[in-house]
């Protein structure tokens, strides 16, 4: 049936993507929820937040404030948090809530920056999808703000938004920031390996003599300025990849896709996956199943070492020009079954939770390839190179 | 990015009063900060014992979820941590559930097909719902009752309104009364009782299993402790209910009125004379006899002890722990301790007991952990030691006890086993 899920568990909803992508840039984030939802995204979907501080907030909404539309209770708490933290913007975050009744967030954030003279967003989240559609609407969002600011700015008209690129490029001029070599998108907890891979693919960027940007980890808002003005692209997650897709078409920018993880033989990841390969069925089929730009980039790496097809399967979005005809975009659990079932893979390179999924099929090994928008901190590494490493440590299913 | 966290001494809080609570205090007020400190709090569900872990007490039971995605995210950690996993299936809904309410008609085939995979079967499915079909109107009683007669096993409902906690009804108080709700009045059994209020047992030294013996009480009940479904029923038989905690309260009350099962209360407390009190009344009350001198006396000299090798620590406590925190600080301070801070909500619920620290200490601050300002906490309080998870994310150089253990402390015994573990704690020992 779809929607049911009898072996897997959920994974990281959109409004968990949104707030990934908004982390760190020193807004005022609001989940407009009763409180679960800002929990779940705090508690479980988010590694940064025991050691690093975010104004992310629950607009704590009741039954009352849903039935009656209480927006002006909303925006009263508002002030009192922006007054309390200063915020360089608002960004609201919608849930199954206002899902339900229909919140005018347009309106919320024109009466936010009326009252509050700071610039607003909003991330059109619903909670009924998953992770990566919320990262994507986040990106979309802090994107529009930048270029809303610009564009007033050159009109001279007095915006909260003019006033706020302003206040950056100010911020930017005063640090000598030349515009960096490359933009990487897609980079947040959700999507990238472990907690250090941000600045681990900025060592590796650095180390080819590119300077790097990454939007989601370790960028700020300040490098959203530079948007539209890198001149090469890198994609590290779909999400990553449909907004860096909708930016060069704007600006011709070069983009590619990848973690750029080289493969020199004595590197990480290069013995990890010989390590692999020698753990494999020989001549059998095996599945990647992750964030497509991950499993791809691993797909790739193993297909030189082994001797069976290697396809790539994932939960979330996929897109179309990095697919392969074997590969596939899962709708739910039956079908990632009927699919490991019907095409006999004896391999899987996943993350452990989808080994409850697996106990009725012909798959035999299981490759572990954390992914935290599955399995949170269950089996999250520390490092890049533990993700690395551990890829290479298979289990029996 | 922030100013300073707002805090204010228990003396100012008492002489406000219970109608003047600062709003910091008040979640309908601001919005919430969700600090690491206080996950469990925003969300009932985050950590430990939510609605769903909580539901599946109910022997031989599975939970289905029935919710967006997002509402069931943080089972995945918790049920790998904590056991449950395989109790615990989703039926997540789409946007065009919410418009025409098919999720609902997916609810007996769903519960069909999990049926397929348990071994052994279930006997008992709980059926769980969350806000956006509180905003629906949704009568999952009617969907339920249908599908146990399609599906031929008992089909529970129970709610995860986060909408509703400020409410009558808030869900963990709602999801006690569903618990009970399978309870059918059976012969009553004089010499047995029931203790309600947690969903782990009883930390099994208590004295209260035995001043309930020695009165003549033969047969304890815990939900928590019923493996099997027909354990779990013989609750039914019990003479009265012993209620631990105020949020089953409501549950008590539906069993008095459904199935005419009288109820007491007692309350967890730290201070021994308080306790012996509290025994007193109690066991007078329902007419059985009672002697807890040696635990009394027990209880006193660890006191005695701690208080000699303690004297002057200074210590935190939160509200993530298995007591009142203004009743436990109170209770540090009759020891000699100083409590510096109090990281606790506060309701007009708890002003007797907060009133009593006020009394003792006032000037122990008590800082908001829901509050906006608590973003720019700096870990600013310092003490020796802290008790409570929370109290110890604050306080990051203290010795902190956690005291939030499966098995529930209560009566003496309780107070015993935290002094031992502070003990231990302060004297280089592991926590």
């Amino acid at each position: 049936m779809r929607g049911l899920y009898r072996y897997l568990s959920p994974f990281s909803p959109d409004q968990s993507g949104a707030v990934s992508v908004l982390y760190e840039l020193d807004g005022l984030i609001v989940v407009l929820d009763a409180g679960g939802c800002a929990g779940n995204v705090c508690g479980f979907d988010e590694p940064r937040w025991l050691h690093t501080k975010s104004a992310v907030f629950s607009a704590g909404l009741r039954d009352m404030d849903a039935i009656l539309g209480r927006d002006d209770r909303l925006l009263g708490k508002l002030g009192d948090a922006i007054e309390a933290t200063s915020p360089a913007f608002v960004a609201l975050v919608g849930t199954p809530v206002p899902a339900v009744i229909a919140t005018d967030y347009q309106a919320l954030c024109h009466t936010v920056e009326r009252r509050f003279g700071l610039p607003a967003v909003y991330v059109p989240t619903t909670g009924m999808d998953f992770y990566e559609r919320g990262e994507l609407k986040a990106y979309e969002a802090v994107v529009s703000l930048i270029d809303r600011g610009r564009r007033d700015l050159g009109n001279a008209a007095n915006t909260p938004a003019a006033a706020l690129v302003a206040h950056l490029s100010y911020e930017e001029g005063e640090t000598e920031g030349g515009v960096p070599d490359v933009g990487v998108w897609g980079a947040t907890p959700l999507s990238l390996p472990a907690p250090d891979s941000a600045r681990a693919i900025r060592a590796r960027l650095a180390a080819r003599g590119l300077s790097s940007v990454t939007y989601g980890m370790g960028g700020g808002l300040r490098g959203f300025l530079h948007a539209y003005g890198t001149r090469r692209l890198l994609a590290v997650s779909p999400a990553g990849h449909a907004i860096a897709r909708k930016i060069a078409a704007t600006n011709g920018a070069e983009l590619e896709t990848g973690f750029a993880f080289g493969d020199e033989p004595d590197g990480d990841f290069s013995t990890s996956l010989d390590s692999l390969a020698s753990e494999l069925p020989l001549g059998g089929r095996v599945l990647v199943v992750h964030q497509q730009v991950l499993a791809d980039e691993i797909r790739t790496g193993l297909e030189r070492r082994v001797d069976g097809p290697v396809d790539v399967a994932s939960f979330f979005r996929m897109e179309r020009e990095l697919m392969r005809p074997e590969d596939v975009f899962l709708k739910g659990e039956s079908e990632f079954i009927e699919v490991v079932r019907s095409r006999g893979y004896r391999a899987i390179v996943a993350d452990r939770l989808y080994g409850r999924a697996l106990r009725h099929t012909s798959v035999r090994v299981l490759a572990p390839l954390p992914h935290f928008a599955l399995s949170g901190e269950v089996y999250a590494p520390a490092t890049e190179a533990d993700f690395l490493r551990g890829m290479a440590e298979v289990i029996e299913v | 990015m922030a100013g300073e966290p707002f805090s204010i001494t228990v003396g100012e809080l008492a002489r406000r009063g219970r109608t003047d609570i600062p709003d910091h205090f008040v979640p309908a007020c601001h919005l919430i900060y969700s600090s690491p400190a206080t996950i469990s709090y925003n969300s009932p569900g985050a950590l430990g014992f939510g609605v769903k872990r909580a539901a599946l007490v109910i022997p031989e039971s599975v939970m289905l979820l029935v919710s967006p995605d997002g509402c069931a995210r943080n089972s995945t950690v918790l049920s790998s941590e904590e056991g449950y996993a395989d109790r615990l299936f989703y039926l997540l809904m789409s946007e065009s559930d919410l418009v025409t309410g098919n999720h609902l008609s997916k609810i007996p085939e769903a519960i069909e097909e999990i049926l397929s995979v348990c071994d052994p079967a279930p006997k008992v499915v709980v059926v769980c719902i969350t806000c956006v079909d509180a905003l629906m109107g949704t009568d999952l009683e009617r969907v339920c009752r249908a599908a146990q007669e399609r599906c031929g096993v008992l089909v529970v409902p129970s709610y995860m309104y986060a909408l509703e906690r400020e409410g009558r009804r808030p869900p963990m108080s709602a999801i006690r009364t569903t618990i009970y709700s399978l309870l059918e009045r059976l012969e009553v059994e004089p010499t047995t009782v029931n203790l309600m209020g947690f969903f782990t047992p009883l930390e099994p030294t208590s004295e209260l299993f035995s001043l309930l013996a020695a009165a003549g009480v033969r047969r304890v009940n815990q939900v928590s402790a019923a493996r099997t479904l027909d354990e779990y029923r013989a609750m039914g038989a019990a003479n009265f209910n012993l209620v631990l905690d105020p949020e089953s309260r409501a549950a008590a009350e539906d069993l008095r009125v459904r199935l005419g099962m009288p109820y007491v209360e007692l309350a967890r407390l730290y201070d021994p004379e308080r306790i012996h009190h509290q025994y007193h009344l109690f066991f007078r009350g329902v007419g059985l006899r009672f002697d807890d001198a040696p635990y009394l006396e027990q209880a006193r000299l660890a006191c005695r002890r701690f208080a000699e090798r303690h004297a002057g620590t200074t210590f935190a406590v939160g509200e993530m722990c298995n007591a009142n925190p203004f009743e436990l600080s109170a209770f540090l301070v009759s020891l000699g301790m100083e409590v510096r801070a109090v990281y606790s909500n506060v309701t007009a619920d708890q002003y007797p007991l907060l009133e009593r620290l006020a009394a003792v200490s006032p000037q122990t601050r008590v800082y908001a952990g829901i509050s906006p300002t608590m973003v720019g906490y700096a870990e600013g309080v310092h003490v020796d030691a802290s008790i409570g998870k929370d109290a110890g994310v604050y306080c990051p150089d203290s010795v902190n006890v956690a005291w939030n253990g499966e098995n529930q402390p209560f009566g003496y015994q309780g107070v015993i086993d935290l002094l031992a573990e502070l003990s231990r704690a302060l004297e280089g020992g592991a926590a």
